[in-house]
């Protein structure tokens, strides 16, 4: 990468640092950031990525990665919707080009959908909903996670949202177990665009978690899904962890899919992904990060290996700075080497 | 924005101190009393109803306040910030986190008009008809 990239992220970043509140301050009267606004029954809040990249091979650029408004209603035990809107990939400057020359936004809606809720235990979920495989997908907002760069482990080979019903029945017993199972038996809400690497139907999983601490876990995740327009059906097994040590955070995810019926094009009838990360607290706010990912795509023969090592800035819960470098080798599946900086707020 | 810094950075003087926190609920609530155990469990938000069905609201005091670190270490066992951070993501996953209300006033007018609300001062005055569920430690 030339210093010209350099530069350009330095330059938007400092931009960033002038024009956004990285104050430690969160509280305002009668606001807290990341808490979003009540009116009534209803929670109005959501969370932004803006996003500086200079990738290998590509321009460097800014971009809002993602915009994104939740409303969550607690009328009554029958009453919970919760709804999420997000503005995707809104590019704001590319490298040789003006600014907001072809910003071409994606509008998602991300959730939508109703709990009815059966007691303390056991709540029914109708609608469009987050699949639960993993930890990262459930909770991948920008300043809830570590690095701007997503590992392939947590989205690439399974569907990432289910329209449909599932059945959670959580703090279960002494060590508060969480379950949910969840079908869908029909099509997407909001389908993904047509280029999407995979279209699914016939959804159905279940994920187990067991909390170890206040964010601490380890899940179990099982998933079934058929590829549309093939024959193809695959059966996905995961396991995901967090595990606290004082200042260091560690987290892993990692997946195994087995494919039936594979098309004859596909390079291996089966898929694995996996990572490790750490986060350590170098200082008061400040965060060192490194992960590692294997990915062994379906179509692809070689392992695609990737490695991310950061910092994050976080003077608060609510934001986060992160800086990182990303260096990929083997097959590329969407995740280029280079320098990446965000500023991620929850709101 | 410095001097924000600095506060954040300044350990509460007085968190360390021996106190007490009276945990104080509305007074519909259909308990008289609570362990620590069930208010972490309320704050931590797993439990989200009270035995006669109605929604439990806990409410919180403001992130500056050196009743909420008290609280936190006390009655929680955890940082303010490491529950700040399970508070964002449960609310992420479509879980209200506690109401925050910015002074122990403010908290005793929430719990009184807000029917399943629960809070916690470190003052008996003013409490009316309000139940006092614990005194902690």
């Amino acid at each position: 990468m030339d210093g010209r990239k350099h530069r350009a992220v330095a330059s938007v970043l400092g931009l960033l640092a002038c024009a956004l509140p990285a104050s430690s301050q969160a509280q305002t009267d009668g606001y807290i950031l990341g808490q979003g606004v009540n009116a009534g029954p209803f929670n109005i809040a959501g969370y932004a990525t803006i996003e500086a990249e200079a990738k290998k091979g590509e321009d460097a650029g800014l971009l809002i990665d993602d915009l994104s408004l939740f409303v969550k209603g607690s009328v009554n035990s029958m009453i919970n919707p919760f709804l999420e809107l997000e503005i995707a990939e809104a590019d704001l400057w590319f490298e040789g080009d003006p600014p907001l020359k072809d910003p071409d936004p994606r509008l998602d809606i991300e959730r939508l959908y109703n709990d009815f809720i059966f007691g303390e235990h056991a709540t029914v979920r109708a609608g469009k909903m987050l699949a639960p495989v993993g930890e990262w997908n459930l909770i991948h907002a920008g300043p809830l996670v570590w690095t701007t760069t997503r590992p392939l482990t947590t989205y690439r080979n399974f569907p990432e949202f289910v329209t449909g019903v599932s059945f959670i029945s959580e703090n279960i017993g002494e060590n508060q177990l969480r379950l949910e199972g969840y079908w869908q038996p029909a099509g997407d809400l909001d389908p993904p665009p047509a280029d999407a690497l995979y279209r699914f139907e016939n959804t159905m999983g279940f994920q187990a978690e067991l909390p170890l601490g206040l964010t601490d876990k380890i899940g179990l995740s099982i998933q079934h899904a058929d590829l549309k327009r093939t024959q193809e059906s695959q059966l996905l097994i995961g396991l995901n962890g967090r595990f606290t040590f004082d200042r260091l955070e560690l987290e892993t995810e990692m997946s195994w899919t087995s494919i039936a019926n594979p098309l004859p094009g596909r390079v291996r009838d089966s898929e694995f992904g996996g990572y490790i990360q750490g986060a350590y607290e170098v200082f008061t706010n400040w965060f060192a990060v490194g992960r590692a990912e294997v990915f062994k795509d379906r179509n692809v023969q070689k392992t695609s290996r990737n490695f991310v090592f950061g910092v994050n800035y976080r003077p608060n819960p609510a934001i986060a700075w992160k800086l990182e470098y990303v260096e990929q080798s083997g097959a590329d599946l969407g995740i280029s080497s280079g320098v990446i900086a965000s500023f991620n707020v929850l709101f | 924005m410095l001097a924000a810094a600095v506060l954040l950075l300044t350990p509460c003087a007085d968190s360390a101190a021996a106190r007490t926190v009276y945990v104080i609920a509305n007074s519909s609530t259909p308990v008289s009393e609570l362990s620590r155990e069930d208010i972490e469990k309320i704050y931590l938000l797993r439990q989200q109803f009270w035995p006669d069905g109605k929604a439990v609201v806990p409410v919180n005091r403001d992130a500056a306040s050196d009743l909420r670190a008290f609280f936190s270490d006390i009655v929680l066992k955890q940082s303010p910030r490491s529950l700040s951070t399970y508070w964002n993501q449960m609310h992420f996953r479509g879980k209200s986190p506690p109401v925050v209300q910015g002074s122990s006033q403010s908290v005793v007018a929430f719990v009184r008009n807000v029917p399943g609300a629960i809070g916690y001062v470190d003052d008996l005055s003013g409490l009316g008809d309000l139940k006092i569920l614990a005194e902690l430690p």
